[in-house]
């Protein structure tokens, strides 16, 4: 009973943080038609920003976290509008620079803060018990904020202007052309707003994790599995993929072998692009 | 200047010109450079050479960008390795042997994975090469797991004879894929490339072709993959890793994708740089990193692009 709990605890509570991450990299994907490999470098940026606001110059956990997600978010910016932009239509050139956009933060991150681990404070401390299962708040509160966090973007896209443009550039661009939307402006929200998210998951993580600078190769993977599990583009197969492989991964974790968790994305995304290539929800044919 | 054809011979002989002038500066070299180190420097340009290339053959002509190339390179220089310790056979058996082990790897995932376009294909071939990497780590007892596996016959006895066997494999490979792409067979790809639709409406079984390039690309990445665990005497996980195959993907775009002359320059550039800046000490990587950046950006064509049109300006064929 104990591990059952334990499976459905925790499953949550990685699924949740999966999701947060993923639904940000299906985002830019549905909007602009990119794969941004640089979508775990966002995560790691979040990470070791809220290390460098709270650890080193000691403002605030609020602030700290404020300012590392704006600040994400507005790398991210600059990144599409001055990398991406004018060769936005190749799809090889994309992918390759955000590669090399995500290898340079990799570096710049080692060369400044060294290899080792940075361990963030946590922003709640204690524990509690549920069913004979210690979780610590931290823990919690992440699982919170992710599920806040998909919900206002959901409530972004489906009420706001700006949301509204996004989604209909996203469902047909020469359409939102021709109604006023001006595609480039709406590419760089988005790509904010998708870094913004990472910056979250980062920034919330970094007190259960260290920060690496290795960290955002792990993430990236996770989200890549996650957005082809549920369909390229689809929010809603990002959230149940996400959920999915959380709970999975603990179960075979639990169950099996810490060794194996690992495997179920790999096995997972080939069982996918195999039987069902646009994925659980996909709305774009391969 | 008349019009010449994309075929023509008259460009066939210049290049093959070039080719052998190539070919006689890397025979030459070692009189200038007969140190084992700078000949062990050399012999990683080859391998790299080798890799960047194969990798060309099927992305750069096709478009189908593969996130895998570690796959090949891996399986077989681990394939090799475990033959050559469990069997004794030695380089001349297992280099063929690994080479054909990853070309038959490629036709096992490429047939039910060439169906698959952009970034699934790009997600896919990732997935198999970091299952392999996972399985390394996990099933160690046979294949040594972080420490991968020591003790494997040597290529060639010195230094000198490394650098001359990496040599003439790679000036093999090259001229071989380099008449590939001239070939008929080298147009379809192209054409795939340049649309895969039009090129299905005009007949051409598109995954067919798209599966031979796939299985070529994995031998010569198979053979130099066997190559380099022969040389070093050992094989580690990391020749399965994701960042390898990052590596090899970013050599072929900074010398240019789809021209086999591109990613050679980017082998070697890229190696003999990372080297160079040894003396940056900790911040040699963030320089490389960034310069990497910098040419993907200022040069998306890649290095040979500019050369040439550089080259075209000088000599005044271009305004």
């Amino acid at each position: 009973m104990t591990t059952f709990i334990h499976i459905l605890v925790l499953g949550a509570i990685w699924g949740a943080l999966y999701t947060l991450i993923a639904v940000g990299f299906t985002l830019i994907f549905g909007v602009a038609g990119i794969i941004n490999l640089a979508h775990g470098a966002f995560y790691m940026l979040g990470a070791y920003l809220a290390y460098t606001f709270m650890t080193l110059l000691k403002i605030n956990v609020p602030l700290s976290a404020l300012m590392a997600v704006l600040g994400t978010a507005g790398i991210g910016m600059l990144i599409d509008r001055y990398g991406i932009r004018f060769m936005r239509e190749t799809h090889v050139y994309v992918l390759i620079i955000t590669l090399a956009f995500a290898l340079f933060f990799q570096e710049l991150l080692y060369a400044v803060y060294g290899p080792h681990g940075k361990a963030v404070k946590s922003f709640v401390t204690g524990e509690m018990l549920l069913g004979g299962v210690h979780v610590s708040y931290q823990k919690i509160l992440t699982f919170f904020v992710a599920g806040i966090m998909v919900t206002l973007l959901w409530l972004f896209i489906k009420k706001t202007k700006t949301g509204k443009s996004i989604d209909a550039v996203a469902q047909n661009r020469e359409a939102a052309v021709l109604m006023g939307i001006q595609p480039e402006r709406i590419y760089v929200i988005t790509m904010g707003i998708s870094a913004a998210l990472a910056a979250v998951a980062g920034v919330f993580i970094a007190p259960i994790l260290e920060a690496v600078p290795t960290m955002w190769a792990f993430s990236l993977f996770k989200a890549f599995a996650i957005v082809i599990i549920g369909g390229l583009g689809s929010i809603q197969g990002a959230i149940i993929a996400g959920m999915l492989l959380g709970y999975s991964e603990t179960a075979v974790s639990v169950l099996i072998s810490a060794n194996y968790p690992d495997m179920v994305y790999l096995v997972a995304i080939i069982l996918v692009l195999v039987l069902r290539p646009r994925g659980l929800m996909g709305t774009r044919a391969h | 200047m008349k019009p010449e054809g994309l075929f023509g011979p008259r460009v066939l002989y210049r290049r093959l010109l070039g080719l052998s002038i190539f070919s006689a500066v890397v025979l030459l070299v070692p009189v200038v450079f007969s140190d084992p180190y700078d000949l062990e420097l050399l012999f990683l340009c080859h391998y790299y050479v080798m890799l960047a290339c194969s990798w060309d053959l099927l992305t750069g002509f096709t478009g189908n960008v593969s996130f895998g190339h570690a796959f090949f390179v891996g399986g077989a220089g681990f394939a090799g390795a475990l033959l050559n310790l469990h069997l004794g056979w030695g380089p001349w058996l297992t280099l063929p042997i690994g080479g054909l082990i990853a070309a038959l790897c490629g036709l096992v995932v490429g047939s039910f994975t060439l169906r698959l376009r952009g970034p699934y294909f790009a997600a896919v071939t990732f997935c198999f090469a970091t299952l392999l990497y996972k399985l390394i780590m996990i099933r160690y007892e046979i294949f040594g797991g972080e420490e991968g596996l020591s003790g494997i016959d040597w290529l060639m006895e010195t230094s000198l004879g490394n650098y001359y066997f990496s040599g003439i494999l790679m000036l093999a490979a090259i001229l071989f894929l380099y008449l590939l792409s001239k070939s008929s067979f080298g147009l379809i790809l192209r054409s795939i490339g340049e649309n895969e639709v039009a090129s299905e409406g005009s007949g051409i079984n598109t995954t067919f072709y798209k599966i031979v390039a796939f299985m070529i690309s994995g031998f010569i990445a198979g053979v130099a993959g066997a190559m380099y665990g022969h040389a070093q005497m050992h094989v580690g996980p990391e020749m399965a890793h994701d960042s390898l195959s990052g590596l090899v993907i970013i050599m072929a775009v900074v010398g240019g994708m789809g021209s086999i002359i591109g990613p050679i320059i980017g082998a070697y550039l890229l190696t003999l740089a990372n080297e160079s800046l040894r003396f940056m000490g900790e911040f040699r990587l963030l320089i490389y990193s960034s310069a990497v950046v910098a040419i993907i950006l200022f040069a998306p064509k890649g290095l040979l692009d500019i050369i040439t049109r550089g080259f075209r300006r000088i000599v005044g064929q271009e305004k």
